[in-house]
Order: C-alpha cells, then structure tokens, then sequence
C-alpha cells in the first residue's frame, strides 16, 4: 500500500505554532495524533463508518422497493410509464459530471490552490442545482397530475383521465371504420409483446386498426391541463391497465428520490461551508480533510442515484 | 421550450455525445499533461487529472449503455443488464473519486460490509414475500372510496 509509505515519513512541514510546548509540528495537527497522514486516516474512517450507515438507510427503502416489486411487479411496469427517463438520464449525466468537479476539488485542495478549489466547488454547488431544478420540473409534473404519495393519491384524477381515454378511442374508431360497407366489423388488434412485428389484420368485411393508430389519433386529440385542477392527459396514461394499489408506486417514488433529494441539499450545504472554510484559509496541503470527507458524502450520493435511476425509471 | 425537448428526445445521442466530449477531454488532458508529474501530496494519494477524467468517460459510456438497453426489450435480461451496469458504474466511482483503491483496505471492508449486511437483509426480507395473500384489500373500489371519500 503506497499509504503505509508515506506515514513513516517525519513530517518536514513542522513548525513552530505557538501553543507554548515547546514542540514543533504543523498547526493543522491536532495533539492526539502522531502524524498528519493518521489524523486524516482517522477522519477518513470515521466518514466511511458514518457512510455505511447512509448505505443502511437507504438500504430500508430499497427492502420497500424489492419486496414490493416482487410481489407486484405489474404496478411497477404501470407508474414507470409516469417517470420520464429523459430527464432521469439527464440527472445521472449532472450528478456524474459534479463527482468529477469534486473529485477535481479534492485534488486542488491537496496542491493546496485556494482559487481553484473554490471554482470546483462552485461547479459542484451548481451541478446541484441543477439536479435540484429538474426534480422540481418532474415533481411538479406529478403533483399537477395528483400523482401523490400514499393517501394524498387522486384516484379521481386517473379516472377521469381513463374515461376519457376510451371515449376518444371510441370516437377514433368511429372515425375510422368504414361504413360504406355493411358488415364491416372492428376488431382492435394489440400487439402481444412489444418486439413483435405489428402485421395489420384484415378483419371481415373491412379494415384493420392498428393500436398504433389509435394511439397517434389519441395523442392529437388528448387534451392539456389548464388551470390549477388536478388534470392527466389522456395520451400520457400508461398502456396497460392499472393495477390495485397504484398509490404504492408512488410512495415509493417519492420516498426514494426525496430521500436521496435531501441528500443532494445537505451535500450542497456541504459545498457552501466548504467554501467559506476555503476563503478563510483553513484548506492547504497539509490539512484538506473536510473537502475530501464532503467529497465521499457527495460521491455517495452520486453512487446510490446510479442504482436508483434504473430502478425506478428503467425498470420494464 | 421546443429545444428543450427536442434535446431531450434524443437523451441518448445526448449521453453519447457527453461521453465522446468527456473522451475528447481526456485525450487533451492526456496530451498537455505528458511528461508532467504531480507533487507528492503531503497526505493522502493524489489522483491524476487523466485518470479522473477518463473514469467520466466510462461512466457516461455506461449510462448510454443503461438508457439503450432499457429501449430493447430482453426480458428478465433487462433488470440484469441494468443492476451489473450500475454495479460496474458504482464500483467505479468507490474505486477512483472515492480513492478506495489508494486507501487503507479498512475502508474498502467497510463498504463492502454495510453491502453484504444489505444483502442479508433484503434477502431474508425477500424470501418471506411469498407467504402471503397478493392484496390485503382485495377490492379496488374499496380502495378508491377509502381515499376519495369525497367524490
């Protein structure tokens, strides 16, 4: 280990801090450790202990989502449809690029170069906001859909949305069937897996729709929220029927990433007192522990959004 | 508006080009910091520019990897597929922006460990999931009326 060899070596920084022992070593090192590299061992462990247990909180939700997802696995297959993947990828790709600028951080901090350090962490703070600003976009999103957790759940809002679904794919078919010929009859053909090819059918005596159809017609025709009122477009309700329990799903939607969202704002309350430390020269060579013990927080939360966005907007 | 959502449409070309730009980044990087050295750091391991660069690289290739896979449907393979990704991603990530691989191995144990007593728990938490009835309130109307009292 390229760590044990630099603990054996005396630490040439020392000098003089004035605390009247009579001893020399480097101001940054507190009394009860031998040597600079212990001290930040010491806080490095200490963070890696507390970080397991962010592992284990977190881990009681994932034991929500597993176990729900074993038993109902067609809600899941349901409410994703609501989550837009887009932006999901779009925050992995922010939260990804801000580990890299606070890794960047950390080693600016090592070198000891203060104006450095500062635009790292600025980039950081921003990549949060960043993150922050599209989870407000996609949560508001759901909350105008009264897609809301548990109880607050509107039933009555997918209802409507699904009533009024079949009626335009009642008219869309009215629409398209052929009455010139008396007996044509409609016959709704649905693809049965989704890699199938979709051949049309020729039904009796007219002609084939194709789902695909309807959906592009419904797509047109649907219509969009206005006003303040609770309102889902009938194109953006998910293909498949709606299981019991749909309010679960997003329980654990909003349990997760509001979870893993105040992490995020914590982590970035972390960048500002990291900046603050840094302006006031806290921060050198010698002593970069806070930057680098707020950068395995921030890590940790890139890590579990990593596993989070496949899991809630991959899953199929 | 309209942008915005034109890019957004095309959310993978956008991830690939992030990661061919992170490429291109680490090539420059690569290519400026030749012959260099870093100081030695008076604690801890300094992680080279390049590397750290080259690691962004990898995750953005991986989550294009993600996304696409989620468009083709393989079946159980899909959720196999997308847990190995985000376990390499992770592993990644632990490795070189967390500098497990330059620390003391305690650290690393201590992950691993708070990862095996997760495994535990959702495995006994998992394997008693079958023992019951799917619904505990069967009917979906009762279920409506119970939190839509008002309609």
């Amino acid at each position: 280990m390229s760590g044990d060899a630099h603990q054996e070596k005396p630490e040439e920084a020392a000098g003089e801090h004035g605390d009247g022992h009579g001893h020399g070593h480097s101001p940054h090192l507190a009394h009860h450790f031998d040597s600079l590299q212990q001290q930040f061992e010491a806080g490095k462990l200490g963070m890696w202990l507390f970080l397991a247990t962010e592992v284990l909180l977190f881990g009681g939700l994932f034991c929500f989502y597993a176990v729900y997802k074993a038993n109902h696995p067609e809600l899941f297959e349901w409410g994703h449809q609501f989550l837009d993947k887009r932006w999901g990828a779009t925050n992995t790709m922010v939260l990804l690029f801000s580990s890299l600028t606070m890794a960047l951080a950390v080693r600016e901090a090592q070198l000891g170069r203060k104006n450095r350090i500062l635009f790292f962490l600025s980039i950081t703070f921003i990549c949060g906001l960043g993150f922050m600003g599209i989870k407000y976009i996609e949560y508001s999103k759901k909350f105008h859909e009264g897609l809301f957790p548990g109880k607050s759940f509107s039933y009555a809002t997918v209802t409507t949305a699904e009533t009024e679904r079949d009626l335009l794919e009642l008219n869309v078919v009215a629409q398209k069937t052929d009455i010139s010929r008396p007996l044509a009859e409609v016959v709704l053909i649905e693809p049965k897996a989704k890699g199938q090819v979709k051949t049309p059918a020729i039904a009796p005596g007219g002609r084939a729709i194709n789902q695909d159809e309807i959906d592009v017609e419904i797509e047109k025709q649907s219509g969009h929220p206005e006003g303040d009122g609770l309102y889902i477009p009938p194109a953006e309700l998910p293909k498949s029927a709606r299981p019991p329990n749909a309010h679960v799903f997003f329980s654990i939607y909003f349990c997760l990433t509001g979870l893993h969202g105040i992490h995020v704002l914590i982590g970035m309350a972390v960048m500002v007192w990291l900046m603050v430390l840094v302006v006031k020269g806290r921060i050198g060579p010698e002593f970069f522990t806070p930057v680098d013990l707020g950068g395995l927080y921030w890590h940790l939360v890139d890590l579990i959004w990593i596993y989070l966005f496949p899991l809630l907007y991959l899953v199929e | 508006m309209s942008i915005i959502e034109k890019l957004l449409n095309n959310v993978d070309w956008l991830i690939l080009s992030a990661a061919f730009l992170s490429l291109l980044a680490t090539l420059v990087a690569g290519k400026m910091n030749k012959g260099t050295k870093d100081p030695h750091p008076v604690v801890g391991h300094m992680t080279p520019t390049v590397l750290m660069l080259t690691i962004l690289t990898a995750l953005l290739f991986l989550t294009w990897v993600t996304v696409g896979v989620s468009y083709i449907d393989l079946g159980s393979l899909n959720i196999i597929v997308a847990m190995g990704v985000a376990t390499i991603k992770a592993t990644l990530v632990s490795l070189y922006f967390m500098h497990l691989r330059w620390d003391r191995p305690f650290n690393a144990i201590i992950l691993v460990g708070s990862f095996l007593f997760l495994g535990i728990f959702l495995g006994f938490a998992l394997l008693d999931t079958g023992e019951y009835k799917e619904y505990l309130i069967v009917d979906p109307t009762i279920l409506e009326t119970q939190f839509n009292p008002s309609d």
